[in-house]
């Protein structure tokens, strides 16, 4: 129920905009959109609240499907984009002036993404935090949102579908993607390798809390894996391709080369 | 003589780190035909257990850390830069000093032999506790551990020296989509040995100071410190010898390289896998979910199955012309196949939990690194000596070379899977006589003389060439793609001495010849 309270606003919120901004070509960002809130719902549902308090592997598949799914795709639906088409001349002003007030530049860098996303996980899931969030609702909510907004930090910065105020190198894209699939296989080979029960409320009698720790380790660590390197290659071969169509656009025009002397 | 020893010239950095590594590949040798002699009956023989502990040690640790992995680097370093159209490598005087912590690091292990203990002898990848003081006590432990250090640390200069030529220092034209294949597995390698061998350097450290006692090193902690490093440094022994053999399939099929645009895509695939495969070394420790690790190993079949497709479509149609090159690239097809193939029997954690620590593994990485690797070496040897030195290399002597390695790499390493697969152990110097293995050692000992003879009939060749005029063109066999293939034989200090071709594609030469570009829009070399 609280998850559709949450995301229901967000989707009218969201159509609202799509009925006023003037109609554009078709995109995947509306698609996406609507899909990020269904997964969050899902994330965020009382019964897989209930399992992730059972269970460590389901908590893990919770945390990936906000970190990994549910940020991706509403970063990927472009809201501000959204917004500015949406709203009038004044409006637009402001919002543009927002999205180059200095605190917006820093945060949408990949390395802030990268480090807010490594940080947020690898904190979330230090044993005295975890315990406390199994312990307390409220704490639970909190470090929810911290690990999507942390990823929505990330992934705004890598997908670029929002207007950023820079354009980001494939180096720094690169960087961040490997960076925050460091954290995650890190964490993963951590719970995995572990020999005794890290978080203790999962030691119940009558369950196997380590063979399920060991489950939980590898979803991390191949959940993490599974969205970043197709992503990765995908983005340096579209690099590479790139640089390539642009050389061959300079030869054909008679131009010399990039970076000839 | 001082140039050959201080320049700063790639060529000559690249060579002297190149011969260095053969006469570690002889010395490294001749410790595996003691051990093999050693093996041939059952009873101890030649040496003591402790003798042979420090035999397998060496031979293993001089043919990875001091052969294999340098020589690899060297042939990045020299052709690296001839293939993009530079003059130089970037950080020539870093690339100096890395060659000479090869050498010093080769030098410090091999002294282990002169201590009162012995040389190291806890099998190259040294396990804590295996390798702890008590364990194996003595000097030459901790001078194997600083041999390891400083060889690593130099790989690792290698490793940024290379990839900041390829970022920085391509010709005009050259894009990145436009690099030979040769130096796209030099790339890939590059990322490795940047990525994972620190990783062994932490490790090394670790453990010197627990031999101390200065800290305690987990058994855990160590394996995965040495096989994140330990896994990678695969590729690294394999990726540019795929560069090379493909090549060399290139060039002696007298067509541009097959399914460039797959080639590059599934090598970029395999080196962020290969990064993450490293635990399959460790199923048995129980200690990693074993899962996650079958799946990343077995799923580097793909991009290696791309690679491999490539290269055969290469040849495919092709005006193939059988030089002794192109025989080592068949060789390393179909030997390679094997060792790949068995891989897959040890990635699976059923059948590696039967045969880890057996013959069958000893047979598997040994078809990899030596029937592979080597032999695609061997290929690149042939194929680029009239490069390097101005002078063709004995194609007759270079055919009794190949066959007798062949011959002799089958009978060694063949026979090996069965006595895993009947049971023998690794690192022992003995076996009781009633279980039968005698007759297939035997034939393993044999075989591995013969790859002796052969090998000294490789030097004979070498210094057969030597004694020829130096008469090659730039293109001596008439069918390079690459820009190394434009420069004089042997490139003069700066590499070229003509305009280079344009580049338009990553056969520039072949364009060329094809009329696909014109001469006349030929570009300097950058300095």
């Amino acid at each position: 129920m609280s998850a559709v309270v949450a995301t229901a606003p967000l989707a009218l919120l969201y159509a609202f905009g799509l009925g006023r901004a003037p109609a554009r070509r078709r995109s995947w960002a509306a698609p996406a959109w609507f899909a990020g809130l269904v997964v969050l719902a899902v994330a965020t549902s009382p019964a897989l609240e209930r399992a992730a308090d059972r269970q460590l592997s389901m908590h893990m598949v919770q945390h990936e499907l906000l970190g990994l799914v549910a940020a991706p795709l509403l970063a990927a639906g472009a809201p501000v984009r959204l917004a500015l088409a949406a709203s009038g001349h004044a409006t637009r002003r402001r919002l543009a002036r927002l999205l180059h007030a200095r605190v917006v530049v820093a945060l949408t860098h990949p390395a802030a993404g990268a480090a807010a996303f490594a940080g947020v996980l690898l904190a979330v899931h230090v044993p005295a935090v975890y315990d406390l969030t199994l312990r307390s609702g409220a704490v639970h909510a909190g470090v929810h949102a911290a690990l999507l907004w942390s990823a929505l930090l990330l992934w705004i910065g890598l997908l670029g579908a929002d207007p950023l105020p820079r354009r980001v190198s494939i180096t720094a894209t690169i960087a961040a993607l490997v960076v925050a699939m460091g954290a995650m296989a890190a964490l993963g080979a951590t719970l995995a390798a572990e020999q005794h029960v890290v978080y203790a409320p999962y030691a119940r009698p009558g369950t196997d809390a380590l063979a399920d720790q060991r489950v939980a380790g590898g979803l991390m660590s191949v959940g993490g894996m599974a969205v970043v390197v197709p992503l990765l290659l995908a983005l340096a071969w579209r690099a590479l391709v790139a640089e390539e169509r642009r050389a061959a656009v300079r030869e054909r025009r008679g131009l010399p080369a990039e970076g000839a002397r | 003589m001082i140039d050959a020893l201080f320049s700063t010239d790639h060529k000559v950095i690249g060579v002297r780190t190149a011969v260095t590594a053969l006469l570690f590949f002889l010395a490294g040798g001749v410790l595996a035909l003691l051990m093999r002699s050693e093996l041939a009956e059952p009873g101890l023989q030649i040496v003591s257990h402790q003798g042979y502990d420090e035999l397998f040690t060496m031979h293993g640790s001089t043919m990875i850390f001091l052969v294999v992995i340098p020589v690899a680097l060297a042939f990045c370093l020299y052709l690296v830069p001839l293939q993009l159209g530079a003059a130089n490598i970037s950080g020539a005087r870093w690339a100096l000093v890395a060659s000479w912590l090869i050498s010093l690091g080769g030098v410090v292990m091999w002294l282990g032999f002169l201590t009162r203990e012995g040389a190291g002898s806890a099998g190259w990848y040294a396990f804590d506790p295996l390798s702890d003081t008590p364990s194996t006590p003595g000097t030459g432990m901790d001078l194997w551990i600083w041999g390891v250090v400083l060889a690593t640390t130099g790989a690792i200069i290698f490793g940024w020296c290379v990839l900041i030529t390829i970022l920085r220092r391509r010709a005009p034209g050259m894009t990145m989509l436009r690099m030979p294949v040769f130096t796209w597995t030099a790339f890939a390698t590059s990322l490795l040995v940047i990525f994972s061998f620190p990783s062994l350097v932490v490790g090394m450290a670790l453990l010197w100071l627990d031999r101390r006692g200065l800290t305690t090193l987990s058994p855990i902690t160590y394996q995965n410190l040495f096989w994140f490093y330990g896994h990678p440094a695969v590729y690294v022994m394999f990726f540019p010898f795929v560069g090379m053999a493909a090549e060399a399939a290139s060039v002696f099929s007298g067509r541009r390289f097959f399914g460039y645009r797959a080639f590059v895509p599934a090598l970029l695939g395999f080196t962020v896998l290969s990064l993450s495969a490293w635990a399959h070394h460790m199923y048995t420790t129980g200690a990693v979910p074993v899962e996650v690790f079958t799946l990343t190993s077995t799923a580097l079949i793909v991009p290696a199955g791309i690679e491999y497709f490539d290269i055969i479509a290469t040849l495919w149609r092709g005006s193939i012309r059988l030089t002794t090159s192109m025989l080592f690239v068949l060789g390393f097809l179909v030997q390679f196949l094997v060792g790949g193939l068995s891989g897959i029997f040890v990635a699976s954690p059923t059948l590696d939990f039967q045969s880890t620590d057996t013959y069958i593994v000893v047979a598997h990485f040994h078809y990899t690194l030596f029937a592979g690797s080597v032999f695609a070496l061997f290929a690149g040897v042939y194929l680029w000596w009239p490069k390097l030195t101005g002078r063709r290399l004995g194609e007759r002597l270079g055919r009794v070379h190949f066959w007798l390695m062949a011959i002799g790499t089958n009978l060694t390493f063949l026979p090996q899977f069965v006595l895993g697969y009947d049971g023998m152990a690794r690192r022992l110097p003995d076996y009781p006589a009633a279980t039968g293995w005698q007759g297939l050692n035997v034939v393993s000992t044999v075989g591995s003389f013969l790859i002796a003879v052969s090998v000294v009939v490789f030097l004979l060749a070498v210094a057969g060439s030597f004694l020829r005029r130096r008469d090659a063109t730039p293109d001596p066999w008439g069918t390079g793609c690459s820009l190394e293939w434009a420069a004089p034989s042997p490139p003069p200090r700066g590499n070229f001495a003509a305009p280079l071709p344009p580049v338009r594609s990553y056969a520039p030469l072949a364009d060329l010849r094809e009329g696909r570009a014109r001469e006349d829009e030929a570009v300097a070399v950058p300095a």
